[in-house]
């Protein structure tokens, strides 16, 4: 496990920009005239927070801290001035105090973020989970900050802790409809998770738009999304969605527009996946394999497979996918072959065989080996 | 949040909503103008009565560190700190020359009384540039609001009577003609009087998140507890400058 040190060394370079010039004369005469006017007990804790060298010591002075009322005087200011004088510990725990009491977003929220992004790079969890708690004490995130915030707390959702995942969830709920980039993940942790945690990533779903009601209603929301990379990870959870999407196939099929090459190989890929056969997805597949581009057509090729549609000519033209120039695309007809290549296993195992032979693109030739010996299983 | 006009909104409502949204400028501006004042005032008094002893306490600590590495050549990091108080001492001298506080000072305008105010409000909100219709008639309110704000902060009432005269007997305050265009023109005015509103509420919320909003802030806590805290401060600072100076001369 990482250790405190790193971890408070690795916030104090993420925001290193809040570090105040070493002249300014008014931040100083703030600094003095706290030491004269707040609390004597105070300003001893805050020198203490700052330089305490025992760690023992700093945590129970900021949970402390903590029990202050934010008007005593010189509490507030003497913790934001903490933050922009004090280094990584200090730093956070100050952000964190004033976060427990709604105090200075402007200040104590670009600390947050920053801690929360290495906390999750570093997997303190435990220190994630404090500081997502912290985002989410404030009754709203600033709409200027929130593009730094949502990021991490998006990331936060992706960590396999359900705590972390619900706290960060219920933060995400102070950003609103600017939460959108959470639209697919909250989807999904809401169709897998049981009450109270269910609850809370619907709701949270319910702030982003409240006309969302479902998991799947979420989806068909991300799929309309100006952002192509969400509309396409949208597509994604389809693929892997565990109970029906056929009530939601129109919309998925209206994908067919997307100008987004991504966008349109996924469609088909998900389309292919789930065995969507349905005349209107098969008049989508039989344009995109043909009118579409490399990866489009491949995807579209794959997925009229799974619908055992004329199998023999589209594993054909899956298997022409492995001369292709470009390695993403060898890599991709490598790994649909696999999938799809049980019904023609000799004629697929000899055109992967030939690809891997003639292949000196390392991560392709991984690839073609992993199909390989799926196949072969 | 920014809300567009409706295309087919009736024009009457769109013209109370561009009435409403200047007038809700014209106070922002008002707002603006008002906390610049009183910011600028409380900065010049705190460089005057606190500034200039930071530069001497700085200056003083320059030269004791700097007495200390002499009589000490074999510590290099008596050097370093010497170095570094040196460096402090010329950027404190350096901010505080910059702020102009050395220099004589003006008398400060009085408090702005209420029909001031209002007269403020009822000028910018019919000269206000995004009322303009056209490029030139945007040039001439840019610079009556320039010099209405002159005029607002030097409280001189028969400058902004001037202002709104002159704006009066220009051509530029003569609607035009065109129906349709009229009424396209005022829905982009709306959606561009919606986005100055959002930036001054902008402005306004740095200038209270500034350090020297908060300064004042403490000062004026303190005051209401019957403290003089800028006052407290300066005599804390004369306090350190004494020590120093003691120490200085200990050094020889």
């Amino acid at each position: 496990m990482p250790n405190l040190e790193e971890l408070g060394q690795l916030i104090t370079i993420k925001t290193a920009n809040l570090d105040a010039p070493a002249s300014n004369l008014l931040r100083r005469g703030l600094e003095d005239a706290l030491q004269l006017a707040a609390d004597p007990r105070l300003s001893t804790l805050l020198q203490s927070l700052e330089h305490a060298p025992d760690w023992a010591e700093k945590i129970a002075v900021w949970e402390e801290l903590r029990q202050f009322p934010p008007d005593t005087p010189g509490w507030v200011e003497g913790l934001r001035l903490l933050i922009y004088r004090g280094r990584g510990w200090p730093r956070l725990l100050a952000a964190e105090a004033l976060a427990w009491h709604g105090q200075t977003p402007r200040d104590a929220i670009p600390v947050l973020s920053a801690a929360l992004e290495v906390t999750l790079s570093l997997q303190r969890l435990d220190w994630a989970r404090l500081v997502c708690g912290a985002l989410g004490r404030y009754a709203s995130l600033p709409r200027s900050i929130v593009a730094q915030a949502v990021p991490s707390l998006v990331d936060a959702l992706y960590t396999k802790d359900p705590d972390v995942q619900g706290y960060a969830a219920q933060a995400l709920q102070r950003a609103g409809e600017l939460a959108y980039p959470a639209l697919v993940r909250l989807a999904i942790l809401t169709e897998r998770s049981q009450p109270p945690l269910k609850d809370i990533f619907l709701a949270t779903l319910k702030t982003i738009d409240p006309a969302i009601d479902q998991p799947l209603s979420a989806l068909r929301r991300a799929l309309d999304d100006k952002d192509p990379e969400l509309r396409r990870r949208a597509l994604v959870a389809l693929a892997e969605w565990p109970s029906s999407i056929t009530t939601i196939l129109p919309d998925i099929l209206q994908a067919a527009r997307d100008e987004e090459p991504e966008v349109l190989q996924q469609l088909a890929l998900t389309l292919g996946r789930q065995a969507l056969d349905h005349s209107d997805s098969r008049a989508v597949l039989e344009d995109l394999a043909t009118a579409g581009a490399p990866g489009v057509s491949l995807a579209a090729h794959y997925a009229l497979v799974r619908f055992n549609h004329d199998t023999a000519k589209h594993q054909r033209a899956i298997r022409r996918g492995l001369r292709e120039t470009d390695p993403s695309l060898r890599r991709l007809a490598a790994r649909i072959l696999a999938e799809v290549g049980a019904s023609h296993s000799w004629q697929t195992r000899r055109a992967l065989h030939k690809a891997l032979h003639n292949e000196t693109d390392p991560e392709t030739r991984t690839t073609l080996q992993k199909s390989l010996s799926r196949l072969e299983v | 949040m920014i809300n567009h006009p409706e295309p087919d909104q009736p024009r009457q409502e769109l013209e109370k909503q561009r009435a409403d949204l200047l007038e809700k400028l014209a106070e922002l501006d008002l707002q603006l103008a008002d906390l610049r004042t009183e910011l600028q005032a409380f900065e010049r008094r705190y460089y005057q009565m606190v500034g200039h002893l930071y530069v001497e306490l700085d200056e003083i600590q320059a030269r004791l560190a700097e007495a200390r590495a002499r009589y000490a050549p074999e510590q290099p990091e008596l050097w370093t700190a010497a170095r570094h108080a040196r460096h402090q001492a010329q950027q404190t001298a350096r901010e505080y020359h910059d702020s102009g506080a050395d220099l004589p000072e003006k008398e400060p305008p009085p408090p702005p009384d209420p029909d001031l105010k209002k007269l403020f409000r009822t000028i910018a909100s019919q000269i206000h540039p995004d009322r303009a219709e056209n490029e030139k008639s945007r040039q001439l309110r840019t610079e009556l609001m320039a010099k209405l704000n002159a005029a607002y902060a030097q409280r001189d009432h028969q400058a902004m009577e001037n202002i709104l005269r002159h704006w009066r007997e220009s051509p530029a305050s003569v609607k035009g003609e065109d129906p349709a265009a009229d009424l396209e023109r005022l829905r982009r005015q709306i959606a561009q009087l919606q986005q100055r509103a959002v930036e001054r509420e902008h402005e306004l919320a740095d200038l209270y998140d500034s350090e020297r909003f908060r300064l004042l802030q403490q000062v004026s806590m303190a005051q209401d507890q019957g403290r003089d805290l800028l006052a407290e401060l300066a005599e804390d600072i004369l306090r350190r400058i004494r020590m120093a100076r003691a120490a200085l001369d200990e050094t020889g």
